[in-house]
């Protein structure tokens, strides 16, 4: 433990000075802290000791690299002042008696070393006489890697393997590691070739070429305090010309840890298999038009200057007034673009009805009574903006709240956009959803209006709705406009308000911070939430991820699956494609409904580039069959982003192979507003690993005392900075908005266990309500359910734990087949293999107590499993608000 | 009106400022001189705005009486008129809105378009269809015919469209002349209401060709499909979107497309890919005024020519957004098209004087209900525009020049686009089509070919080619020789009588020949007649056009029964009945009268030139000849 620890230490100070080499302008330790991803206090320690160790200077507020400290190596003198690189060895040695070697690279691309050192100083297997691969695995490998002409470089590295669990093994972050021994002139290796060794090593250089290193290697354990000393002998030997003033000689204090360790959440037997890493690339014409090239210089851009990041994207909308700040922050509270006016409706109708969009399809709504809706920019800007006039008569205002129990389509899309017209928050409540529920939420926001369908249409047939929007409303002020499908006439009416409206109400300009919505989020975590998104920074973010995650092009045609009243629907069913001038598709009824090729169909017909849909979805299309798949035209079809729960590889493999497309893992919650965690199309996809923070998010994961893990250990997935898209607060519940920082100290805590990979890829584990402590062992669900479903009879699984006398939990397994033909002895034997495909894949404590056979697997609307709901069945409990789940 | 009184108008009437300093084309003058010195440049030019798989040698080539343009070039009006949107940014706009008289709307995006088009090609191609072969198109003005005349040319397959309201024989006649082995047919059309049977005019008029294949487009009754029958929607979708446009000489033809003449038979005009699409889009933006993102709406039907150019064509080639609207104008109310101008926000309408006379009729107070500010230019064409109905549509919907520009227009079938016409930075002179619009060379000219003086009246002629000029009539070359040696000078006869003014501007007033142009359309006395002797009780008959005061003229026919056959209403029904059977509802007489004989020549002819006079009570001039 001690180890690592302080290895980290060594890291994240080495971090520092790579940071501070590459802004030679000088970072003020808050950037420094932002960058590193570590609270201030830690900055601030790290930071202090490199000064006092002479690699740092500060002036005022800013730090930066010591002048004297890092010689670039550009201009690192010719070694021919040494007479001999033995003597350089003999004293280096002496200078720090312990085991230390020279490398030289021969002409056939291989390292030649010599060591020097004592009995009982250890002696790394394999770091004798020549060593031609893996130079990548120690620090000498290292030192003289970085400084080789690019084509041998490649030639070098070729294939990577783990040689410790610290080696480099992805190409990228190698280049980045190599990009840093550049600038310092230096290279580290936290454990050398083998566990509990480190190294360090600096390059030799004759005629500017690079000619072998010279380097040290010592135990981890002693090697933060002795990392200093070390340094500056090996970089004095190795450069004759180094004669600067050493700082305090006996600097072998490194820098403290300034924080207790931190705890990870204890591992599971074995990694999980299907959590292995395996990379996929986009194909080269994906990633050579994708609108995001540079994921990561965007991302440090978006850290580094968040302001500057997100105002000139903001720049790309009509703003009646300026911001005058683009963001204050008073955590947990936060605004954006302060001072600016705008109004998102006007950004997504006026501006391209005005435009060559003018007659673009801006919407196609697939009703579920069978009407097709196809609406140009200008036609939904006049459709909208009569209902916008037509809810004024009604007496609705700005700040006012307006219910809408409308299914997905184009009266859902219009009762939003007409309410974000006029400055009016709209309440989108699932239609369906039961009467009590409704009503809570009438009462929660005090809403004035409720615009509510008198049925809706589900697997053909029409649903009725009327009678819970009457019994939700009873008693209250709340007025009803209904939207009239069904025989009944009830007033008044939607269509007929609308069409008899001849004035076109204009987008009032609204402060940045005018609430757009306020949606409440499924129940899987409890009674729900309000949670409150505003105007300005809400239409900056969503569109940006629109733009460079789902990477979407002029002219193009977005399909979200998800359901209007879902955050997804708001955000990329109908707010970002609208506002980026894109078409987007609504589609009401089930998606398998009469059967897969329904959805085929619209995919091909609609010529589909982009599809937002969820795992559970995916994971139905592969039960169905590839056969589907290769008698659909997915000509159009570019990419499937997949949100709302863990994707499992199989999944991901079974999308990408059989729809023809790359897929987009990503992850976010209502709270966040769009994409936060996503593996860009220019960066290496991890199927089962959602990917990396993206571009505005610090992502953290932390002990539950917020100390950060260390990659491979799994914590409590943290945001510690808002971003625009950033949720503003919960409605009617400041206290719990604060809770939802204070949970985990300084930071919004998702509520999802996660784990980090090497390169950065975070995996999500599930809720950590989702977690099952299986006696010392806590496990995801979601790893217990990514095993199952890679078992080629399982078309879909959720786990829950279950009391248990002995382990505190047991695991329980619930289990939807492929094939729904399973006798009850092919259920058995079935039962029996997957237990053992889960002892194989997760050892012996992942084994379910029980497996149960269902048909189908309850889910809330938004498509999640509902845990809660299973287990509250097997423990005979009350299982909450289960108004979000789906019937 | 005479052609002096109506030459001698002089009140103009300018639209209003802004309109004009909004015009596309600013400097016509400038621009008409320089399509008549330069008209390799000109239209050149404007051929750069497309695609071309090679590029032309030469632009043009004229050696008397036939006119090659774009020499070497290949191209494709498909890939221009969808592809090339369809791949760009414009691929979800709409680019085909369809209403039916039901008020239903159907959308098409250029997306959308290419799918269903490229997946209606390739089930042509699996039919069989070549390209260079003929395709004959009876369908209602739908998406799908619209649909089926592009996947035609994306083949290089020759389309032509017969308005399907022409009856069994003047379909089969296009069937045979073409040669087509393939009809593309529907079973109904809609109109005020009703289902307009046609699949019992297309069956009798198929009856024993040997077709290959024909396809229904059907959506009344489904019936039960014999062999070599398709059904269009059956062959669309069960066909992927995989057949790419086949590119083709810019002088292959494009389509093929019937207008009478006084000679008794049709006349196959044949319109070719390259110059074709230069000019109409170049008449669609300078003289139409289209902006980018214009809501276009042609009231005519994909089976004239004006549909051709300006629904389907032109619109879609220019990246447009066109409308189409199946049934009668004035169903189902007289403000109908006012609403939909309205409820679409349409900035340019290209109608007919007889639809114009017909709101007149009307009254202002159905456009007045209506918001009409999205108007900016009412085309019309068809038919001498009369100064009154003229007059009227500048009031009640142009608001007087203010808001919106009435430009009066002459061309033909054999001319693809505007020929003459008053551009919106000209002053409007009423009665007067108006002005030659660039690379048009137009005269009055006695029959001897020598220009009258300005203020007379003559023969309408044009002295030079154009790209969307026709280049052949089809199978019939000598026919169209005729065109350009009936009147000495190498000048192209247009058949017409008009007059021209100092200004420049023409007046046309009407045919020259025995050719009625009846609602804008143009119907053969010949014809008619051979259709009213076809039935068994006639002998003989004759027929004259009849001024009418909502179609421009009627049809007025006289027969005389063969011996035995009685007079009686019911004959009289049943021989109208058989007309409109044969040729289709717009060629059947509004009046047949029986005579005991027909008024001859002494050489045997018919003198219509009497029936006319007697009928509107004129002097009917030299009667020398008359048997008595």
């Amino acid at each position: 433990m001690g180890r690592s620890k302080r290895l980290s230490t060594v890291e994240a100070a080495l971090r520092v000075l790579t940071y501070l080499a590459a802004h030679p302008e000088g970072l003020e330790a808050s950037e420094v802290a932002r960058m590193l991803g570590k609270s201030l206090s830690t900055a601030y320690a790290l930071l202090a000791s490199l000064v006092a160790e002479g690699f740092a200077e500060r002036e005022g507020a800013s730090y930066r690299v010591s002048k004297t400290a890092l010689a670039p190596a550009a201009s690192a003198p010719k070694t021919e002042h040494f007479e001999r690189l033995q003597d350089a060895l003999e004293e280096l040695y002496l200078r720090t008696r312990e085991r230390v070697y020279l490398a030289l690279l021969t002409p056939e691309g291989k390292l030649e070393l010599v060591t020097r050192g004592r009995q009982g100083l250890p002696k790394p297997e394999g770091l004798e006489g020549q060593v031609k691969e893996a130079f990548y695995a120690f620090a000498l490998g290292k030192a003289v890697l970085a400084f080789l002409p690019e084509d041998e470089l490649t030639r070098q590295v070729g294939e990577l393997h783990p040689r410790t669990p610290y080696t480099l093994t992805d190409p990228l972050a190698l280049r980045e590691e190599l990009e840093r021994v550049r600038q310092m002139g230096f290279a580290v290796e936290l454990e050398e070739y083998a566990l509990g060794l480190s190294g360090l090593a600096a390059p030799l250089f004759s005629e500017g070429q690079v000619i072998g290193s010279l380097g040290v290697v010592v135990p981890s354990r002693r090697f933060p305090y002795a990392f200093t000393r070390l340094l500056r002998a090996v970089q004095e030997t190795s450069f004759p010309g180094f004669d600067r003033v050493v700082g305090s000689a006996g600097a072998s204090q490194a820098v403290h840890p300034p924080s207790p360790p931190p705890t990870p959440l204890p591992s599971p037997a074995k990694t999980p298999k299907t959590l292995e890493p395996t990379e996929v690339w986009a194909n080269e014409s994906l990633r050579k038009a994708a609108n995001l090239q540079d994921y990561r210089s965007a991302y440090r851009r978006s850290l580094r200057d968040p302001e500057g990041f997100w105002a000139e994207w903001a720049e790309r909308f009509h703003w009646f007034e300026p911001w005058r700040k683009v963001q204050e922050l008073n955590l947990p509270f936060h605004r954006w673009f302060v001072g600016g006016k705008t109004n998102l409706a006007y950004n997504a109708l006026d501006r391209h009805a005005a435009s060559t969009r003018r007659n673009q399809l801006a919407l196609v709504a697939l009703s579920g009574d069978g009407q097709i809706h196809k609406l140009t920019y200008r036609e939904l800007l006049d459709r909208a903006a009569r209902l916008a006039s037509a809810l004024k008569k009604l007496g609705i205002e700005a700040k006012d709240r307006v219910a809408v129990y409308v299914p997905t389509g184009l009266e859902a899309a219009l009762a939003m956009l007409a309410c974000a017209r006029i400055g009016a928050v709209h309440v989108l409540v699932p239609a369906g959803l039961g009467a009590a529920a409704l009503r809570e939420r009438l009462e929660d926001t005090g809403a004035k209006l409720l615009i509510a369908a008198d049925r809706a249409y589900q697997a053909g047939q029409a649903v009725s709705l009327s009678g819970m929007v009457e019994e939700a409303v009873q008693g209250l002020e709340t007025e009803v406009l209904w939207h009239r499908r069904g025989s009944t006439p009830r007033h008044p009416e939607f269509w007929s308000v609308l069409e008899a409206e001849s004035t076109l109400a204009p987008a009032e300009p609204l402060d940045s911070e005018h609430l757009l919505f306020i949606l409440y989020t499924s129940g899987s975590t409890g009674k729900p939430k309000g949670v409150v998104h505003v105007h300005g920074g809400y239409m900056v973010g969503t569109t940006y991820h629109l733009r460079q995650l789902f990477d979407l092009k002029d002219g193009e045609t977005l399909w979200s699956t998800a359901d209007l009243s879902w955050i997804v629907g708001h955000a990329y069913g109908l707010y970002a494609p609208l506002i980026e001038g894109l078409t987007t598709v609504l589609c009401e009824e089930k998606l398998g409904y009469p059967d897969p090729s329904a959805f085929y169909g619209t995919l091909g017909e609609l010529g589909v580039n982009v599809l937002v849909t969820n795992p559970s979805w995916l994971r139905n299309l592969r039960r169905y069959g590839p056969e589907w798949a290769a008698q659909a035209d997915l000509s159009s079809l570019r990419l499937v982003a997949s949100v709302g729960e863990y994707l499992a590889p199989e999944v991901w493999q079974w999308t990408h192979t059989y729809l023809k497309t790359f897929v987009i893992d990503n992850w976010w919650q209502t709270e966040t507003g769009a994409p936060t965690l996503a593996t860009p199309l220019c960066e290496p996809t991890r199927p089962g690993e959602v990917g990396l923070p993206l571009p505005g998010v610090e992502a953290k994961v932390v002990d539950a005392e917020g100390h950060e893990l260390l990659a491979g250990q799994k914590g409590h997935l943290v945001l510690p900075q808002p971003f625009p898209h950033f949720m503003r607060g919960l409605w009617n519940n400041p206290e719990g908005y604060r809770a939802l920082w204070e949970r985990i100290p300084g930071c919004y805590a998702t509520g999802d266990l996660a784990v980090r990979d090497q390169a950065g890829y975070i995996t999500l584990l599930g809720r950590s309500d989702d977690v099952i402590k299986a006696g010392e062992q806590r496990i995801g669900t979601a790893e217990i359910e990514g095993v199952l479903v890679s078992h080629p009879a399982v078309a879909e699984a959720a786990a829950v734990g279950v009391p248990d006398a002995e382990q505190g939990e047991a695991i329980k397994v619930y289990v939807v087949l492929r094939s729904k033909e399973a006798s009850p002895e092919v259920q058995e034997v079935l039962a029996q293999k997957l237990s053992a495909h889960l002892r194989r894949q997760l050892g012996p404590l992942a084994v379910p107590a029980e497996v149960v056979f269902l048909d189908r697997l309850p889910r809330t609307k938004s498509g999640k499993i509902l845990r809660r709901l299973l287990r509250a069945r097997e423990l005979g409990a009350d299982a909450g608000d289960l108004s979000t789940l789906e019937q | 009106m005479e052609i002096k009184q109506l030459l001698r108008q002089k009140e103009t009437f300018p639209a209003g400022e802004a309109l004009r300093q909004q015009a596309n084309l600013q400097d016509f003058a400038e621009e008409y001189r320089r399509s008549l010195q330069d008209p390799e440049g000109f239209w050149g030019g404007w051929a750069r705005r497309f695609h071309w798989y090679a590029p032309w040698g030469k632009v043009l080539e004229w050696n008397f009486p036939e006119h090659r343009w774009f020499i070497g070039g290949q191209t494709n009006v498909c890939y221009n008129a969808v592809d090339r949107h369809a791949q760009g940014p414009k691929r979800n706009q709409v680019a085909l809105l369809f209403i039916g008289e039901d008020g239903s709307e159907q959308k098409l995006t250029y997306g959308e378009l290419q799918d269903r088009v490229s997946r209606f090609a390739t089930g042509l191609r699996r039919l069989g269809v070549q390209t260079g072969e003929r395709v004959i198109i009876y369908m209602p003005l739908t998406l799908e015919g619209c649909i089926a005349m592009l996947a035609c040319t994306r083949l290089g397959a020759i389309h032509s469209v017969v308005y399907a309201g022409l009856g069994v024989s003047a379909l089969r006649e296009r069937i045979l002349d073409t040669r087509a082995k393939v009809v593309i047919a529907g079973d109904v059309s809609y109109r005020r209401g009703k289902a307009v049977d046609l699949r019992s005019i297309v069956e009798q008029a198929v009856e024993d060709l040997p077709l290959e294949a024909l396809i229904w487009f059907q959506r009344g009754t489904r019936a039960e499909l014999g062999e070599r029958e398709w059904d269009f929607q059956e062959l669309l979708w069960s066909h992927s979107p995989v057949t790419e446009p086949v590119p083709v000489d810019a002088e292959h033809p494009l389509f093929i497309l019937y207008t009478s003449g006084s000679t008794g038979k049709p006349k196959g005009v044949v319109h070719v890919h390259g110059g074709y699409m230069i000019g109409t889009t170049y008449h669609l933006r300078t003289f139409f005024d289209a902006k980018d993102t214009d809501v276009f709406w042609s009231t005519s039907d994909i089976g004239w020519i004006v549909g051709h150019s300006y629904i389907v064509y032109a619109p879609l080639l220019e990246g447009l957004t066109s409308v189409l609207r199946e049934g009668a104008p004035d169903y189902p109310n007289p403000g109908i098209l006012w609403q939909l101008v309205e409820r679409h926000r349409v900035n340019v309408m290209f109608t007919a004087p007889t639809a114009v006379r017909m709101f007149m009729k009307f009254g202002p107070e159905w456009p007045s209900k209506a918001d009409l500010s999205s108007l900016r230019l009412l085309a019309v064409a068809g038919e001498p525009l009369n100064p009154e109905a003229w007059q009227w549509a500048w009031e009640h919907l142009a608001d007087s020049g203010r808001r919106a520009f009435v430009a009066d227009n002459w061309w033909q079938t054999e001319l693809g686009g505007p020929t003459l016409g008053t551009p919106l930075t000209h002053p409007a002179k009423p009665g007067a089509a108006g002005v030659a619009l660039p690379g048009v060379a137009a005269a009055i000219v006695n029959p001897e070919g020598q220009e009258v003086p300005p203020g007379q009246g003559g023969l309408l002629v044009l002295k030079r080619p154009f790209p969307h000029m026709m280049r052949t009539v089809w199978g019939n070359p000598e026919r169209y020789a005729q065109y350009w040696r009936e009147i000495p000078g190498e000048v192209y006869a247009a058949g017409d009588v008009a007059g021209c003014d100092e200004d420049g501007y023409f007046t046309v007033l009407g045919r020259a020949d025995d050719v009625l142009n009846v609602a804008g359309h143009r119907i053969g006395t010949a014809d008619v007649e051979s259709a009213l002797v076809s039935h068994p009780a006639v002998a003989e008959a004759a027929v004259i056009g009849v001024p009418d005061p909502l179609k421009g003229e009627s049809i007025k026919a006289f027969v005389v029964l063969r011996a035995g056959q009685q007079k009686s209403e019911a004959l009289v029904d049943a021989i109208a009945a058989h007309v409109r059977r044969e040729l289709g509802p717009i060629a059947t007489p509004g009046e047949l009268v029986i005579l005991d004989k027909l008024p001859k020549t002494r050489s045997g002819k018919i003198l219509r030139r009497l029936l006319k006079a007697q009928e509107l009570g004129r002097d009917p001039g030299d009667l020398s000849t008359l048997e008595e």
